[in-house]
């Protein structure tokens, strides 16, 4: 079925535009090392690249030193003196972001949110696109009923609404980050099965692979060797836009009630403000963490385009 | 034509195991949906007769075979909670979800596939790169976002616009009432140019795109050859450049469909979206159920009918 | 090139017939839903000889090639390799074996190649299914292949792409990658189909040069007969699945007796203006056999009533020369 999530990106795979560009010489080891180094020249020809490098860069330093930078903890109570608890100040020098109605700190709030929306990235993206391959391989490769079946079972996961059917799952299951996670993987590794299966089956009929079998090459061998190496790109693709859907749809399902009640993510926190209606006045409850998911989202789409701009050059306005 | 029938069969089998996997969730759901209305201090026997009456107390098969009978033939019961049909209910909201949803589309389609047809055709001009920047943008970030920022400055700061619902409280609220008001366009602005803004994105980089293509094609050199102006020369190329389009529209449709929940929960908007959070939050099992079945019904439907025009659109495929 | 042949043949072929059935409604009868891809096909070859294998395109000559290498599967028939048969499929230890001992040589030498791997890394897979764990012998076999094929100095390829080459190139490291391994058995397939002309004398004497010096089998399929001459120590005319005429290539292209033979060799522009026997052949090439009899009655110029009624089987006549021709006048006599 024809993808529109590419047709709008305009992206065409193309092994050619995949080939090795290294400069270091032919070596496996120090073609991959190339590949690395040439990655990152595509990423940062473009000021998209470039945006969207520094901006998630930021994000992960604030991940990982949170601890360091933010001033309380995601769940602490500020006190102006005893039982004087500071309830939805606008901002103010110790709380720069103000506070929240239960009187905690926005702006630290903010800040470890950066946690949860790298950690739901990271494991979502790599779940979706490990399960996402895998099936797409096997698919491809072996088809006949294998093939049917796994594709029956991609067409139902196309029907499922994702937000309708995660906020049942998670009524009948208790709510953690674990199983929103879960339930992203769930849903996100359609697109990669499809993309990779299809690329799979072009590949499988290539005169090369039929030489390798000749040559006696196991079927392992052949995947390992000959389809892998031309999906491999096209996986780390949609790692990168997976973790773009991931924080998304992680974000949504706080924001309607269903996430994780022991972390504070940013959707959480927009839950939150809305629910009591903290939003018509405290402006600075409800814009931070707006502001924080729009950026690393962005930055995220900025990279991937980068990267998708690179290998197909029509998609570049001149 | 045996193509049609093949997909049809892969549908209606799609359908089916959805229906199973709901099914099979519902009954997982923790609680008893009874308790809410049952009196415990009713006898256990009463208590056990109304079960019966329900169907709840029958095996499990047979509530199995009961429910997608019923399911097909759209007959959802009643609602726990308001004690009303489900499927009134459920077409209420169906209908408002329409009206918020079908006028984004009509404005998201039209407009952007003029903004999109020209950003393409006027290739490497200042509005192209604006254009593809600020779709890029719009199309990445989080719509819901969107609609909160766009909440709180207009409806809550400059109070322009009216927070919330679909009418004014106290408003008449049937369906040819509400499309008639003023007051429902004042309520519609804000929800339906949110959606706008990120749906618009979809045919202006598709348009663009495809632009690329039929801009280097030989009819359109052929066109220009024959001395006819630009301005028609451009319209030629739009209308070819629709054909993806046409398939990329049933898919927005579906997905619109239940990626409204968070529109319609910011705005309060009282569509079939929000019936579901609410539905799960009272345990109201029947509302939630039917929700869940017409949205996952609706994306079918738009796959299928993507599939069907497919083939009619590109005779390649039917052969 | 030698046309006496001693010891046992390396390859047997025993009425090798491949049958497709055809979606289509025929126009009458069965026979017109069935094609006949390999029509009794019969022959063995010896090691150290090249058996060129000629015909028009869609003769079923890429066909029989491929059901030797085990990819295609036939309808009837028996393939006996080595004195070990007949073999329908090889699988697991048997696949190692026969892949160990039969190797292909294929038309598109762009395509035959994995774009992302150098040349090394192409030739030395075969190397390395078959011989694993033994860098040293790994890198003397490679070395080796290089040095057979004629790819002089072998570094000066080794770490290139296949986009680099040209494909004359390619084709020869084809060919190295190949005979690597060393096998008993090679099947070229329009091995020079797809090179300039200049090219092809180079390719073809590898070939010839394996069959003498290593001792290979090889099957040498073309549609073009005058490549022949450089190789091949006999040759096999296929026409619509059946060979119809076989011997020692000299006798062949010297005197045919088939009909179609005489103008395939007509067909070839000679530099030198010899004359020679000229046949005119009735009609454009075609992949329809008529119902009954010789499958090229239709287009022979000097057909007999009786070749529209009998199939001529395939006879020998003398020296090693068959031929299944009606018009050839032949005693009875048991088949080879």
């Amino acid at each position: 079925m024809h993808s529109t999530e590419s047709s709008i990106r305009g992206f065409q795979i193309n092994t050619t535009n995949t080939l090795p560009i290294s400069r270091t010489g032919n070596a496996p080891l120090s073609r991959w090392s190339g590949h690395v180094r040439g990655f990152f020249r595509i990423i940062l020809a473009s000021p998209s690249g470039i945006f969207g490098f520094s901006v998630i860069s930021l994000f992960l330093l604030l991940a990982i030193f949170a601890p360091l930078i933010a001033p309380y903890g995601p769940f602490d109570v500020v006190y102006a003196g005893p039982h004087a608890v500071i309830r939805l100040s606008p901002p103010t020098w110790r709380n720069l972001f103000g506070t929240t109605n239960e009187g905690m700190d926005v702006f630290s709030q903010v800040i470890w949110g950066t946690r949860v929306a790298i950690l739901v990235g990271l494991l979502s993206s790599l779940g979706s696109v490990l399960v996402g391959t895998a099936i797409g391989l096997i698919a491809g490769y072996l088809g006949g009923p294998v093939d049917r079946v796994l594709m029956r079972l991609t067409d139902i996961a196309f029907a499922m609404p994702f937000l309708p059917f995660a906020m049942v799952v998670i009524s009948v299951v208790k709510p953690s980050l674990g199983l929103v996670i879960l339930l992203v993987v769930a849903f996100l590794w359609r697109t990669t099965a499809r993309v990779v299966r299809a690329q799979t089956l072009s590949l499988k009929t290539r005169v090369y692979v039929r030489a390798a079998r000749m040559s006696g090459a196991s079927h392992g061998q052949i995947i390992l060797r000959h389809i892998l190496p031309s999906i491999l790109p096209i996986s780390f693709l949609y790692m990168a836009v997976g973790v773009q859907s991931g924080v998304m749809l992680e974000s949504a399902l706080s924001f309607l009630g269903f996430g994780s009640p022991d972390v504070q993510s940013w959707g959480a926190m927009l839950n939150a403000a809305f629910r009591v209606g903290a939003l018509r006045v405290a402006w600075w409850w409800g814009l931070p963490p707006s502001i924080a998911l729009s950026l690393f989202v962005v930055a995220v789409f900025m990279l991937t385009r980068a990267y998708e701009t690179h290998l197909d050059p029509r998609l570049r306005v001149e | 034509m045996k193509r049609l029938a093949k997909r049809l069969l892969s549908f209606i089998t799609v359908v089916w195991a959805v229906l199973t996997i709901f099914f099979i969730m519902f009954k997982l759901l923790p609680g008893d949906p009874t308790a809410v209305f049952l009196d415990s201090n009713l006898s256990p026997e009463l208590i056990a007769r109304q079960k019966a009456l329900w169907g709840l107390s029958d095996p499990m098969w047979l509530q199995y075979v009961r429910y997608i009978k019923n399911m097909a033939t759209f007959h959802f019961g009643v609602s726990f909670f308001q004690q009303q049909p489900v499927s009134e209910i459920l077409w209420e909201r169906v209908k408002n979800t329409c009206l918020m949803i079908f006028p984004a589309l009509l404005i998201s389609i039209v407009g952007g596939t003029l903004i999109g047809a020209i950003a393409g055709w006027r290739r490497g001009g200042r509005f192209e790169r604006i254009t593809v920047g600020l779709s890029l943008l719009l199309h990445s970030a989080p719509s819901f976002v969107v609609g909160i920022l766009a909440l709180m400055v207009f409806a809550y700061r400059l109070r322009w616009l009216p927070s919330g619902g679909i009418v004014s409280l106290g408003a008449p609220d049937g369906f040819w009432q509400i499309l008639g008001s003023g007051d429902y366009v004042r309520h519609a602005i804000l929800p339906v140019m949110v959606l706008v803004s990120r749906e618009i994105t979809g045919p202006i980089l598709l348009l663009r795109s495809s632009m690329f293509d039929i801009k280097s094609s030989d009819f359109i050199e052929i066109l220009r050859a024959k001395g006819i102006s630009e301005t028609r020369v451009l319209v030629h190329a739009t209308r070819n450049a629709l054909l993806p389009l046409a398939t990329y529209i049933a898919v927005m449709i579906g997905v619109a469909f239940q990626g409204q929940v968070l529109l319609e929960i910011i705005f309060a908007w009282p569509g079939i979206g929000r019936e579901l959070v609410t539905a799960l939050a009272d345990l109201d099992y029947p509302i939630a159920q039917a929700c869940l079945f017409v949205m996952a019904l609706v994306i079918l439907t738009m796959n299928f009918i993507v599939d069907a025009l497919y083939g009619v659109i590109d005779p390649r495929i039917s052969n | 090139m030698t046309s006496v042949h001693a010891g046992e043949p390396l390859l047997v072929v025993r009425d090798l017939t491949k049958v497709y059935a055809s979606r289509r409604r025929g126009f009458s009868g069965a026979n017109s839903d069935k094609i006949l891809a390999i029509d009794s096909v019969s022959f063995s070859i010896w090691p150290g000889e090249v058996l060129g294998l000629v015909g028009e395109s869609g003769c079923g000559k890429s066909t029989t090639g491929m059901a030797l290498m085990l990819q295609e599967k036939v309808t009837s028939g028996e393939i006996i390799f080595r004195g070990i048969g007949p073999i329908k499929q090889a699988r697991g230890k048997t696949r190692l074996a026969f892949t160990r001992a039969a190797q292909l040589v294929f038309q598109n030498p762009y395509e035959a190649f994995n774009p992302r791997h150098t040349i090394r890394e192409s030739i030395s897979e075969p190397i390395k299914i078959h011989f694993p764990g033994d860098p040293a012998h790994q890198e003397h076999l490679l070395l080796q292949a290089m040095e057979r094929s004629g790819l002089h100095p072998p570094e000066s390829y080794l770490d290139r792409f296949p986009h680099q080459l040209s494909g004359g190139q390619l084709q020869r490291i084809a060919i190295a990658r190949a005979i690597a391994i060393e096998p008993k058995f090679l099947v070229a397939d329009e091995p020079v189909a797809m090179l300039d002309v200049s090219v092809r004398a180079t390719v073809l004497n590898l070939f010839r040069k394996f069959a003498d010096d290593l001792g290979m089998a090889i099957l040498y399929i073309s549609h073009d007969i005058s490549t022949m001459r450089y190789a091949c120590s006999r040759i096999a005319v296929m026409y619509l699945g059946r060979i119809i005429e076989i011997g020692p290539t000299e006798d062949i292209l010297k005197s045919p007796r088939h009909p179609f033979t005489k103008a395939l060799i007509a067909a070839v522009p000679s530099m030198n203006g010899q004359g020679r026997v000229r046949g005119v052949l009735d009609g454009a090439s075609t992949s329809a056999r008529p119902l009954k009899g010789c499958a090229f009655q239709p287009r022979c110029p000097a057909a007999l009533p009786k070749c529209a009624e009998q199939v001529p089987a395939l006879r020998e006549i003398s020296g090693g020369c068959r031929i299944a021709c009606h018009l050839v006048n032949v005693p009875e006599q048991g088949a080879l």
